[in-house]
């Protein structure tokens, strides 16, 4: 398994120039806006681009390919760059979307339940309302009763 | 109007934890499909012994059920019966060295699926042993002395799936739920022969 080994870390390990770092980091960023309730589908797209692009570098350098190895992460970096350049505006947007969010919950939703409230009430109110004037009219028909 | 203002506060509780229910469990599911997408026809012929050149086709799935944004790493292993398995007791990764290995990050409920397409290039006789020496996957090629198994039997791909872990700031095998250690891999076993494949 010796050669196996030296063939393993070929295929997963990381050069100093292996832009992987970047892309955790670029991830843990992106985790924290879907944690805080928003997304940003196109940026995990752009960001498995990346991945998929320093894959194939790793492959390159498997077959020896150095040139095309540095050109793919190369390509890789700038890609990260590009997602993590474009991660303040989305964290602004996710926490804009939270506030909003608890907004609706702290006021639509009181809103709600008083308006049911009300409405339950009333309908109550109607109700006994309503038996009352049954219970009158019960007293009617007794006394018309008695005085027959 | 005091029964309306209690009334309000108490549904308005019920109202918010019915429409935040607690969390699902969280889970990662890992398998793999067979040339046809299924979970059969895993071999051309549907025979596991396998001749040089012989072209396997299968297809990995991941689904994320952890509800969050998870880094995923699918790392391939090339084994013999000998070394050992991931131990999902300890949450322990098999000891044998990732031969390959597929990154991506998937949201909540997503599922991945990856072509896994493979071929024996070179076996070298070495006693009873077969020691594989040549391997492609997905048109990547791997040489040296990958596994030796005695007469060529029972070769396996060990599949496990790592995710980065932001608290250690590094991949993880395993995940603690309910005190409960999970982890999540798959192995699918082969038998290689000294023949080319016509």
């Amino acid at each position: 398994m010796g050669l196996a080994s030296r063939g393993a870390q070929l295929a997963t390990g990381q050069t100093s120039e292996d832009p992987t770092g970047s892309a955790r980091q670029a991830f843990a960023q992106l985790a924290g806006i879907y944690r805080s309730g928003g997304n940003a589908p196109e940026l995990v797209a752009k960001l498995n681009v990346a991945l998929e692009l320093i894959q194939e570098a790793r492959s390159k350098r498997l077959d020896r390919d150095q040139v095309s190895a540095l050109a793919l992460e190369e390509k890789a970096r700038v890609a990260i760059s590009e997602v993590l350049g474009e991660i303040p505006a989305a964290q602004e947007k996710a926490q804009r979307e939270s506030t909003n969010r608890t907004l609706m919950v702290l006021l639509y939703v009181p809103a709600v339940v008083a308006l049911s409230t009300f409405i339950f009430y009333v309908a109550l109110r109607t109700g006994r309302w309503y038996e009352k004037t049954k219970l009158f009219e019960m007293r009617i028909v007794e006394k018309r009763e008695e005085k027959d | 109007m005091a029964f309306a203002a209690v009334a309000t506060v108490v549904t308005s509780a019920v109202a918010y934890g019915t429409l935040n229910p607690p969390p699902s469990e969280q889970f990662f599911a890992l398998w793999i499909l067979g040339s046809e997408g299924l979970a059969e026809h895993y071999y051309p012929n549907d025979d596991p012994n396998l001749r040089i050149g012989e072209e396997v086709n299968w297809t990995l799935g991941v689904y994320n059920h952890m509800g969050s944004l998870q880094y995923v790493v699918v790392r391939v292993k090339l084994l013999n019966s000998t070394v050992a398995s991931p131990d999902e007791l300890s949450g322990r990764p098999s000891p044998a060295s990732p031969l390959f290995e597929f990154t991506r990050v998937m949201v909540d409920n997503e599922t991945w699926s990856l072509p896994f397409r493979w071929s024996i290039d070179n076996l070298d006789a070495r006693g009873r042993s077969l020691l594989l020496t040549g391997l492609a996957i997905n048109q990547v090629h791997f040489r040296g002395e990958l596994v030796t198994a005695v007469s060529g039997f029972n070769y396996r791909f060990i599949f496990e799936l790592w995710f980065y872990d932001q608290t250690s700031n590094d991949l993880s095998f395993s995940w603690t739920t309910s005190n409960v250690k999970h982890s999540v891999w798959t192995q699918i076993w082969f038998n290689a022969t000294a023949t080319h494949s016509a």
